[in-house]
């Protein structure tokens, strides 16, 4: 596949969601527990390794990492989140970490993984929860989207240590 | 009378206690060049058992014949499942034994020792506390791939720079040094006793540092010498590091180039052979124009004062992060009617290599991997690859340049091999050497960068490569005199641990947990069980109250879950498996 065609797919599939999922969706957005959501973007999906602990696609990325795009400038909406952290983006590197994407018909449509064209199909990440991936969306919203540089303030208490490793470049 | 006949009792259980986890003998330079003797047939005295790195035992007490009847007899717990920033650390460590002792690492490199002299059970002896921190913010690749048994000392090389001996009997720290002293450096590999040194190689090299391999006194820890990879202005090699180019006169200093697997030792001609790593960032050679020696190399060095010998650069001007670091096989064998003393190499660019370590000069090569693209041969007089071109400064191979203005790529083998620091191995007797590895491609792209971007302790490295569809793997079977492969067996999953070989077998580990033996000719599949561990370390041989066992050590899954949902969510739980027949 080639990457226009990618982000064509992508674009295509981010703007698929019903109206009803929307409105449970936010339900369970306003319900969401910041903290577990912390968890899961630092140690359950290690959403991190990617997008850097910051989320701004830079800072502690793992060296295998594909690149990912900064978090911290995302302009997705809500229920858009909720679809690529679920059901990962088709034709990039970005997987799909719901337990049950593509298979309970919640992904762009309800698509399948064999439905897509060989190697077209989002990569299989470290999996959780729909509950989870609410959190990890309302973490997302309350603490990275539309930061600016992360600070030394922001890392010791991402990491829950003040003199954690990761942050001494900051100080 | 009462209280002499308390301390003497007393004094009867510590003195037990000390016969039960003492061992026969000291570790000298001696033993260790006895390594691959009948007098040390039963041991595996250092990470790749012998000098020469050819992991091969020539027990046979478990052989084609009878391996179908491999049980399981022990396994100990160990800890190190606590993570660092990218996640639980990967079990890569190969075990030691010694007259009945079992000794691993865990991925912090904790060292522990084992009593399994009795044949049947893994018994704690002592686990030996380095003090390291275990920083869950810690932005690093956390392994550990085994320790150096050196005199009476149990040898570790950790993540924060520290090289630590602890004491064999007690545990107790006898050494603490603080060897790798720049942010960002450290070590995931092993240390290498060779009689009178301890060698070392600074492993983070993707962390914008300088790799670098030194030596250190057994008994002290003090630093005898160092060899950089990467060399300063004005030394040989640093007229391929082309930094002018780029306004950017310093590029030489965050080379990459690091050490971050053990090399071989040949004892005869006194010279160490390591492979090094990439040169970084490893996709953005626009950063870094030149052949950026010596990175992708063997290096031959004199293990006295650490000079180069000489130097074979496989993939110069590197970006598709084929580093080198893989294990450097030492054989003297007959080539085209001569005998050759020769130095193999599985190649992480998908090439197995042969040269002569005398010189440095090629020999010959033959592909391994299924599916390799990224250049259309080798060059049989120079061994260099036939795009290459040594009056470009930047390199352009047959998949094309990826560049900062657009260019991307996907190259085969995947970006980690091939075969990759999976230890291989050589048999003597049969003139094969084995390699386990990756069978798929990755797709390049380049993030420019600039000293701006550079950030001590932090990745550094210009780009993505990322896999590009389904990754499976093989394990394979070379004729060294040849290099042509006899056999080749392909796997659902990639192989991520190594292998070892003895007489009529050759075994590997799998990771979906599946420890397995085959054919050493045909690698036709002679026995497996699944333990459920994933397994990224190599399994060893060894003999204990007269009999012989297998042992690996197994844990998480790691980064090596390649997307394959069966292996994705396999739990970190660090394992030390023993192995043997009814």
């Amino acid at each position: 596949m080639t990457i226009r065609r990618a982000v064509a797919m992508s674009l295509f599939f981010l703007t698929s969601l019903t109206s009803h999922q929307l409105n449970a969706q936010q339900a369970k957005i306003m319900d969401a527990d910041l903290e577990r959501g912390k968890r899961i973007y630092r140690s359950v999906g290690y959403c991190g390794n990617c997008h850097g602990w910051p989320g701004d696609g830079r800072t502690g990325r793992l060296l295998q990492a594909p690149e990912a795009p900064s978090l911290r400038e995302s302009e997705l909406d809500t229920e858009t989140l909720i679809e690529v952290v679920k059901c990962g983006i088709p034709g990039t590197a970005m997987p799909y970490h719901g337990r049950t994407a593509y298979l309970d018909g919640s992904c762009y449509g309800g698509m399948e993984l064999s439905d897509f064209e060989q190697g077209t199909a989002p990569p299989l990440g470290k999996t959780f929860g729909d509950s989870d991936v609410f959190n990890v969306v309302a973490y997302l919203e309350a603490y990275v989207i539309g930061r600016k540089e992360p600070t030394i303030e922001e890392c010791t208490e991402f990491f829950g240590n003040p003199n954690a490793r990761a942050c001494k470049r900051l100080k | 009378m009462t209280v002499k006949l308390k301390i003497t009792g007393l004094s009867a259980v510590i003195a037990a206690s000390l016969v039960s986890a003492g061992n026969a003998a000291e570790v000298t330079g001696e033993r260790m060049l006895a390594a691959g003797t009948d007098a040390e047939m039963g041991n595996w005295l250092s990470v790749h058992k012998t000098y020469d790195s050819n992991r091969y035992s020539s027990l046979n007490q478990i052989n084609a014949d009878n391996v179908s009847g491999l049980r399981l007899i022990t396994a100990a717990t160990l800890g190190g499942t606590e993570p660092a920033g990218f996640g639980v650390g990967s079990m890569e460590a190969t075990p030691l034994a010694d007259d009945g002792f079992l000794y691993v690492s865990d991925p912090w490199g904790t060292p522990y020792k084992f009593d399994m002299s009795d044949g049947k059970k893994l018994k704690p002896v002592w686990i030996c506390d380095t003090g390291i921190d275990k920083d869950s913010s810690a932005g690093i690749l956390l392994a550990n791939r085994g320790l150096a048994l050196a005199g009476n000392n149990v040898v570790t090389v950790l993540n924060d720079g520290r090289v630590v001996a602890c004491d064999n009997d007690t545990g107790d720290v006898v050494w603490d040094k603080q060897v790798a002293t720049d942010v960002g450096e450290g070590f995931t590999n092993s240390p290498q006793f060779i009689g009178d040194k301890i060698i070392v190689g600074q492993s983070y090299g993707d962390w914008a540092t300088r790799g670098w391999i030194a030596a250190l006194d057994p008994d002290s820890g003090d630093e005898l010498w160092r060899f950089y990879t990467i060399p300063a202005p004005g030394e040989p090699g640093s007229e391929t590091w082309l930094c002018d180019e780029t306004g950017n006169p310093d590029c030489w200093k965050t080379g990459g180039g690091a050490a971050w697997v053990q090399g071989s030792f040949d004892p005869e001609s006194n010279t160490l052979y390591w492979g090094t790593g990439n040169p970084v960032p490893m996709y953005d050679p626009e950063y870094r124009p030149g052949d950026n020696l010596f990175t992708n190399s063997t290096v031959a060095l004199d293990a006295d004062t650490g000079e180069l010998k000489w130097h074979f650069q496989y993939t110069p001007g590197d970006y598709m992060d084929y580093d080198e670091v893989g294990i450097q096989l030492l054989m003297d064998t007959e080539i085209d009617g001569d005998m050759r003393k020769v130095l193999a190499h599985f190649g992480r660019n998908g090439i197995f290599y042969t040269l002569d370590r005398n010189s440095g000069a090629y020999i010959d090569s033959g592909t391994y991997v299924s599916n390799l693209n990224w250049t259309e041969g080798i060059d049989p007089k120079t061994g260099m690859p036939l795009e290459y071109d040594p009056s470009k400064s930047l390199q352009t191979y047959a998949i094309g340049a990826i560049t900062r203005a657009g260019d991307t790529a996907t190259t085969c083998p995947n970006i980690q091999g091939g075969t990759n620091f999976f230890p291989t191995a050589y048999n003597p007797e049969l003139g094969i050497a084995y390699a386990v590895g990756i069978e798929g491609c990755s797709d390049l792209s380049v993030r420019a960068v600039d000293p701006a971007d550079v950030v001590a302790g932090e990745i550094f490295i210009g780009g993505a490569g990322v896999a590009s569809g389904v990754q499976t793997g093989s394990i394979n079977a070379v004729n060294v005199a040849t290099s042509s492969e006899v056999a080749e067996a392909n796997t659902p999953f990639p192989l991520y641990s190594g292998v070892l070989a003895t007489p009529d077998l050759m075994f590997t580990t799998h990771l979906d947990g599946t420890v397995a033996a085959y054919h050493a000719e045909t690698l036709e599949e002679k026995w497996s069980i699944n333990v459920g561990t994933a397994f990224q370390a190599p399994p060893i041989t060894f003999s204990a109250n007269g009999k012989q066992y297998i042992a690996v050590a197994g844990g998480g899954i790691g980064i090596a879950g390649f997307g394959h949902a069966e292996l994705m969510n396999i739990q970190p739980a660090n394992m030390l498996w023993v192995f043997g027949l009814e």
